[in-house]
């Protein structure tokens, strides 16, 4: 369980993110939405422990800012928006990166770890290719594997960890951000818990459990898509006229740029 | 950071990691680079053997080890010369020269992976500019305000003043760049140019009141030189040097960490702001205790870290190892340069890494110059 009780994050004397509360249970895909600028990352930084804030973020039942780095990453894996590194590091090199920070594994299995990630996130092969020669969509989904393998398991010692992933799919073709959404929701089957950063409505309505929609750094509506995708909730939260439909087999909503045009 | 290190990314892996990367995992050089640090361990030992043999006198150090081994044969006073001229000089010197290469190709290593640029060397965080100005005030002050200091430390006085300048400086700049417990790297690198223009002036107004004399020893300072080395001088600066150079080891992982960018170290459980701290602190006294003895030998730093990483790879828990090794080596090399070029004269070790080293640089920068978005 991660409880997010009102938060405050002040930045640079402005205040950024103001008194949002929700709670994103494990088995459950959390979906964070919002407009440009609603403070939808920097509250993901302060779930992640790096910024700090008021209020209190708890992660199965500990305070965030009581716990030290190495802590942290055994429960939850971060995937940031975009990394660019200065160094020729190969793919095999940038996964492996999560491995080490977790206890101390025998080559073979760390290997092993490596690859089943890679393979995880459609990058079989790419292991000996540099990290700067890949196109931006494939550097994320290097990042990916490299968080799977600091988080490799969605339960361990008997309590749920978690991903924290901020726009995973932002960069990716229509094929890979299924791929990446399965794979999340899998990691929810299997007992972990997902927070991720969205941008895409209509994949945050296939996928999502929960939705925190933000607007100006305050909680406009939380609830199943179904319930927070609303006409007049997306009129008052985007500021333009989307209409809301449903897919006619389940009644996934959907929404399209064209309703607003 | 704009300077991206992309171009050693487009070079194919050099052809002797084939073999050895055969049956490995694609992509993981750890086998190579285990290699190559084999192969550079080797090779400071050479640099070492053939430094302490090799030199302007005609002193044998094979003679030597005989005269030790099965008693003197020849001429009891030359013997005595050989001997003093291969331990109490040409070791010395090859040792000491090791340990500022080591220390200022580590310390060039910590700091590209800190400033995650690989362009980044110990004198961006104000080391250089503060040792130069703790030099020259004890050259040009030494007579006067500095008298007391220079009379208790005597020939150590400079060295000493040296290491200060630079440990103060680096500390200064480390205090400026910090609020709220965070250090802001960007904050350290632009403070680190303000300041270094200050130290220049204050050194540009000591020069100005110098004398002849005392401008010929700073300029010789300035250029670098190991020619000066003693056991008395290994003994003052080794520890500090040694004990830099044992604590990095432990830093790798988290300098690997840092390269996905400082968010990302901490995402991954390394507590970045400790990490800072002791890399900072390490690096300001490996290379203030370097350049205090040495005086300003560049190009080191940059170089070095920078060959390795075409070769085995940008993993710290190979490339500081590596650098320590090679910057050794390549010291010990130049140094024999500097001293056998114009014997019985010696250059300055300074000018030898520079005319190397520059042009290296400028390759290394046009190469990139396709990639540099400034």
């Amino acid at each position: 369980m991660i409880e997010v009780s009102n938060l405050v994050i002040r930045l640079g004397g402005r205040t950024v993110v103001d008194d949002v509360t929700f709670t994103a249970r494990p088995g459950e895909l959390t979906a964070i939405a919002g407009p440009n600028g609603s403070g939808k990352t920097t509250t993901m930084k302060a779930v992640s422990g790096e910024l700090r804030h008021g209020g209190s973020v708890r992660i199965n039942g500990h305070e965030v800012s009581t716990l030290a780095p190495w802590q942290l990453s055994t429960m939850r894996g971060v995937l940031p928006q975009a990394s660019v590194i200065s160094f020729p590091f190969t793919v095999h090199e940038v996964v492996a990166m999560g491995l080490t920070s977790g206890t101390n594994k025998r080559p073979e299995q760390a290997a092993r770890m490596a690859a089943e990630a890679l393979a995880a996130v459609d990058l079989a092969g790419f292991a000996g290719r540099f990290y700067q020669e890949l196109s931006g969509g494939e550097q994320q989904r290097v990042q990916l594997a490299r968080v799977l393998c600091q988080i490799p398991e969605p339960v361990s010692d008997g309590a749920p960890c978690w991903l924290l992933l901020d726009e995973p799919v932002s960069s990716l073709d229509i094929s890979h951000q299924l791929t990446i959404m399965r794979l999340a929701r899998d990691f929810c089957r299997r007992g972990g818990g997902v927070i991720a950063v969205m941008h895409d409505l209509n994949l945050t309505a296939l996928f999502a459990d929960q939705m925190i929609l933000l607007k100006a750094g305050r909680l406009a509506s939380a609830g199943s898509p179904r319930e927070v995708m609303t006409d007049n909730q997306m009129c008052d939260v985007f500021g333009c006229r989307l209409r809301v439909n449903t897919v006619p087999s389940d009644d996934t909503p959907f929404v399209l740029a064209h309703s607003a045009v | 950071m704009a300077l991206n290190d992309t171009a050693a990314a487009r070079r194919p892996l050099p052809s002797i990691g084939n073999g050895l990367r055969a049956a490995r995992i694609a992509g993981d050089r750890s086998n190579l680079a285990v290699a190559v640090i084999i192969l550079l361990f080797f090779a400071a030992l050479a640099s070492l053997a053939i430094s302490v043999t090799t030199g302007a006198s005609d002193a044998s150090a094979f003679d030597v080890v005989r005269d030790l081994l099965f008693g003197s044969t020849g001429d009891a006073a030359l013997s005595a010369r050989d001997r003093i001229i291969i331990f109490d000089i040409r070791m010395p010197r090859a040792i000491l020269g090791f340990m500022i290469g080591a220390s200022l190709a580590v310390s060039g290593a910590v700091m590209q992976g800190l400033f995650r640029n690989p362009l980044a060397d110990p004198g961006l965080v104000g080391v250089s500019s503060g040792a130069s100005l703790g030099a020259v005030v004890m050259i040009v002050l030494a007579g006067s305000l500095a008298a007391p200091v220079h009379a208790f430390f005597g020939i150590f006085a400079l060295p000493l003043a040296a290491f200060f300048g630079g440990l103060v400086t680096t500390l200064l700049l480390y205090r400026i760049a910090t609020r709220g417990g965070q250090t802001s790297v960007a904050t350290m690198l632009l403070a680190g140019i303000a300041l270094g223009a200050l130290a220049m002036a204050l050194t540009g107004i000591l020069i100005y009141m110098a004398d002849d004399k005392q401008l010929r020893d700073f300029t010789f300072w300035s250029m670098g030189s190991i020619a000066g080395a003693t056991w008395t001088k290994i003994l003052a600066v080794g520890p500090i040097i040694l004990a830099s150079l044992f604590v990095v080891p432990f830093l790798a992982r988290g300098l690997n960490a840092i390269t996905l960018g400082e968010a990302a170290a901490f995402h991954m459980g390394i507590p970045v702001q400790r990490l800072k701290n002791i890399a900072i602190v390490g690096v300001a006294a490996a290379t203030g205790a370097s350049v205090a003895v040495s005086g300003g030998i560049g190009f080191v730093g940059i170089v070095v870290p920078h060959i390795l990483r075409m070769v085995i790879g940008p993993d710290h828990r190979h490339l500081l190892p590596a650098s320590a090794l090679l910057g050794g080596s390549l010291l010990i090399f130049a140094d024999m340069i500097a001293r056998t070029i114009v014997a019985p004269a010696e250059l300055p070790i300074g000018i030898i890494t520079s005319v190397v080293g520059g042009p290296f640089f400028l390759w290394i920068l046009l190469r990139q110059r396709s990639r540099l978005v400034l």
